[in-house]
């Protein structure tokens, strides 16, 4: 486990310091994109919804106080709000992301690359046949039940951890998680 | 069956532990976008969220600088153009209310300079009488305040600075105001950006209509600039205007106005309409005019609206609400316990009972618990009853029971202490496959033989042993009901049953040659709402009971020959029960060639 006086340090640095959330970035990119992916079974929206999620990080960096949550546990939760904004709404824009894109002046030529990443992220996806269809049977429970069971299942969070990135007492994350099953069980029996 | 449940949960709990989950590399995505973030300018100073709020909000897309440029050649044409009209004599034409803790009020002239200076409190008035800002422009005078403000530390992180803006006479219109809005922030994050200060400016213009209300209330920003940021000020005049239509005592609609506003907020950035959020402001004010469970009335509502409740569902439980207090409850109980009520409301409709019959049970809930203490117990047996299958009747048919048995002297407290018993007691029995009139009907046996609920599963679970042994449903119930007659105190139940059960296990080959239509039991009669038999049971009790004492031997042969006591009286009875199950018109009796499981065959008197 990452040392947190190291991670206290390296958050102060990334406030004003680019490498240093650089560094930050890195480190987060790829545990917050899966997140994202196996939640909404969706490459090409699980990489809007990673971009927005740095960028309202590096937005609100400053506001970001370290003795409150960990800096992973805070891009989770920013990511979890850009996930329920994705199913509140059925159509999700990373409208800051594509600004911020805007203003700097998009190069469409590299788009190519990253088209192949989501092919070959979505041929991923259909590899894996039981994850899909237990992610189709959790996608029609309640939002609070979704996000718990995959942090606990897909993410492999613990209770405390889940407590941290939800905002909510370790209690209640485990009542939630139980009726989750509960519900899902449930929800299998309906297959 | 919950054991079982709690298995299947196990059972599911390794499944999703060990599931092969997919896992991506995007490195073209992870460089392109940390190329972005990187030199997205925030490190020099920008902030992307400003930037993204000005897309957001629909503001001008124009690159930053352009944008900047535009308004500076605006705000000077504005200027310029108000100083050539009005050269003369400043004239008031706008108030800018401020406030961090400390609140001013500034009077603005045409020529954007401040006309006189006001302190609403006495730190403010304290902190005014070393400032000299009168005649000089906002923007200047503003960065004195602001001065003033960080070197008696009250910017700091957690502060918010709230400007209201509001004109004075028509001389600005809502476009003026805006460059004014504009001006008034780029001076206070100005100074707050040059001396790194992380201190939030939410400024907002209020028309004069509002202005006047919140004069009259003498409100401070604190209390209205979020809701007109957030709502506009529309919604705020008619916020202030709900404490004199519902006759709510003005010092404390004043006093507590930051809270309503605040609710409304909350309401509001959950996605509940305005004038929705408004409706349940103005129910939840009505409801509680001390006002001291707003919030916890709002977030009740919200919770409500999270679920997928409907308006008209979140209105109906004050409509509910009312009726209890109408009906005698204690109005303060009912909003202490408004999360309580929600929270079984919602649970309810996440179990995805319909509103409506979710609504219909909570009424009944509350109705048969006025103390509110076992609410979340009852609703969440209805949950599980409606989680088994029972239907909206065979639910609300439990509480009725319950009712019954109120009237009939049993304790309200025990049974509503046991009603997860109760209710897994039926639930057993219909996951056995005993349908719901039946199992409900085998619940009042049990519940009228054993009032003090002790041994209302061992009951209910003889039900289910006597049916998997091959009994049909009817036959089981009067089983049970012939040996709750022989022996009212339940001392001896499991052996009254043992026998017959014995025989019928021995009987099994000519029972599965004609095996019972599952559909007969159907028709099984009302055991207990019947008073006929009701009363024809009582005889038959007395009957066995007679018996019993005067036939019951002392020595240890005693068990055998009540037995055969026991043998005979049970075969009249069910001769008897079979007639009057006859004469209750049911189908369900048994077919004259088919051996009655109820009778003991000739050899067990040989026992």
């Amino acid at each position: 486990m990452k040392d947190l006086q190291a991670e206290k340090e390296q958050i102060e640095q990334a406030k004003h310091n680019p490498e240093a959330f650089g560094e930050l970035y890195d480190q987060n990119y790829s545990a917050i994109f899966n997140y994202c992916l196996r939640r909404t079974g969706n490459a090409e929206l699980a990489r809007d919804i990673t971009g927005e999620t740095f960028v309202k990080a590096l937005a609100n960096i400053k506001s970001f106080k370290w003795r409150d949550i960990s800096f992973s546990a805070w891009l989770y939760r920013i990511a979890g709000n850009e996930i329920l904004t994705f199913f509140r709404k059925t159509s999700y824009k990373a409208v800051s992301l594509e600004y911020l894109q805007e203003v700097q002046g998009y190069d469409p030529e590299s788009q190519y690359d990253l088209e192949d990443e989501v092919i070959a992220a979505e041929q991923e996806l259909k590899r894996h046949v039981d994850y899909l269809f237990y992610r189709q049977k959790i996608k029609q429970m309640p939002v609070k039940y979704q996000e718990i069971i995959a942090l606990r299942y897909f993410e492999g969070k613990s209770l405390k951890e889940s407590a941290e990135i939800l905002g909510k007492p370790e209690g209640t994350v485990k009542s939630l998680l139980h009726r989750g099953l509960d519900k899902l069980r449930a929800h299998m029996r309906d297959k | 069956m919950e054991k079982t449940k709690e298995a299947e949960n196990r059972k599911l709990h390794a499944t999703l532990e060990n599931l092969k989950l997919p896992t991506v590399k995007m490195p073209a995505h992870q460089k392109r976008l940390r190329e972005t973030l990187l030199n997205s300018g925030y490190f020099a100073g920008e902030t992307p969220q400003s930037l993204t709020r000005n897309k957001i909000n629909g503001g001008i897309r124009m690159k930053p600088k352009i944008f900047v440029i535009a308004a500076s050649v605006a705000l000077m044409l504005l200027t310029f153009g108000a100083y050539m009209a009005f050269f003369a004599t400043p004239q008031v034409v706008a108030n800018l209310a401020l406030q961090v803790n400390p609140a001013i009020n500034l009077r603005l002239s045409d020529r954007n300079t401040v006309v006189d200076a006001e302190g609403l409190d006495e730190q403010s008035r304290t902190l005014l009488a070393g400032l000299n800002i009168k005649g000089k422009e906002v923007q200047e005078a503003l960065s004195i305040i602001a001065e003033a403000l960080h070197k008696a530390d009250f910017l700091t992180d957690e502060r918010r600075i709230l400007v209201a803006l509001s004109p004075v006479g028509d001389r600005l219109g809502e476009v003026e105001l805006q460059t004014l809005k504009g001006t008034v922030e780029e001076a206070l994050s100005g100074y707050l950006n040059e001396h790194d200060l992380q201190v939030k400016v939410v400024s907002a213009v209020i028309t004069d209509e509002l202005a006047d209300v919140v004069q009259n209330f003498n409100l401070k920003p604190e209390d209205y600039v979020d809701l007109v940021y957030e709502a506009g000020s529309e919604v705020a005049i008619q916020a202030l205007n709900l404490g004199n239509e519902l006759g709510i005592d003005p010092a404390l609609f004043k006093e507590e106005f930051g809270t309503i506003a605040a609710s409304l907020i909350d309401m509001t950035e959950t996605g509940i309409t305005e004038e929705n959020a408004l409706a349940i402001l103005r129910s939840g004010l009505a409801a509680d005019m001390t006002l001291e469970e707003l919030t916890t009335i709002t977030a009740a509502r919200i919770d409500l609206h999270e679920a997928g409740a409907s308006q008209d569902n979140i209105m109906a439980i004050f409509k509910l609400m009312e009726a209890q207090i109408a009906a005698g409850v204690d109005r303060a109980l009912l909003l202490e316990e408004i999360t309580t009520i929600t929270a079984a409301k919602i649970d309810m409709l996440d179990a995805g009972i319909p509103a409506d019959i979710a609504l219909n049970a909570l009424k009944t809930a509350l109705a048969a618990d006025p103390t509110l203490e076992e609410l979340t117990t009852i609703t969440a047996a209805m949950i599980d009853l409606h989680e088994a299958g029972a239907s909206q009747d065979n639910i609300m048919a439990i509480f009725k029971l319950m009712e019954a048995q109120i009237a009939a002297g049993v304790d309200r407290a025990l049974l509503l202490e046991e009603i997860t018993t109760i209710t897994a007691a039926k639930i057993d029995m219909l996951d056995a496959g005993i349908p719901a009139d039946i199992a409900l009907n085998a619940l009042k046996t049990a519940l009228a033989a054993d009032p003090t609920l002790e041994e209302l599963t061992t009951i209910t679970a003889a039900m289910i042993d006597l049916i998997e042994a091959g009994l049909s449903k009817q036959e089981a119930l009067l089983r049970i009901q012939d040996a709750i007659a022989a022996d009212p105190t339940l001392e001896n139940f499991d052996d009254l049953l043992e026998d017959p059960v014995k025989q019928n296990g021995e009987d099994d080959e000519i029972i599965e040659e004609e095996p019972k239509p599952e559909d007969e039991v159907g028709d099984v009669p009302d055991v207990v709402e019947d008073e006929e038999s009701e009363s024809q049971n009582k005889e038959k009790q007395e009957e066995t009971n007679d018996a019993a004492v005067t036939d019951k031997p002392d020595t240890d042969e005693a068990e055998k020959e009540t037995d055969v006591v026991r043998g005979v009286e049970s075969e009249s009875q069910a001769d008897e029960a079979k007639e009057e199950t006859d004469d209750t018109a049911v189908t369900d009796k048994p077919e004259p060639d088919k051996p009655d499981t109820n009778q003991k065959p000739d050899d067990e008197t040989d026992n």
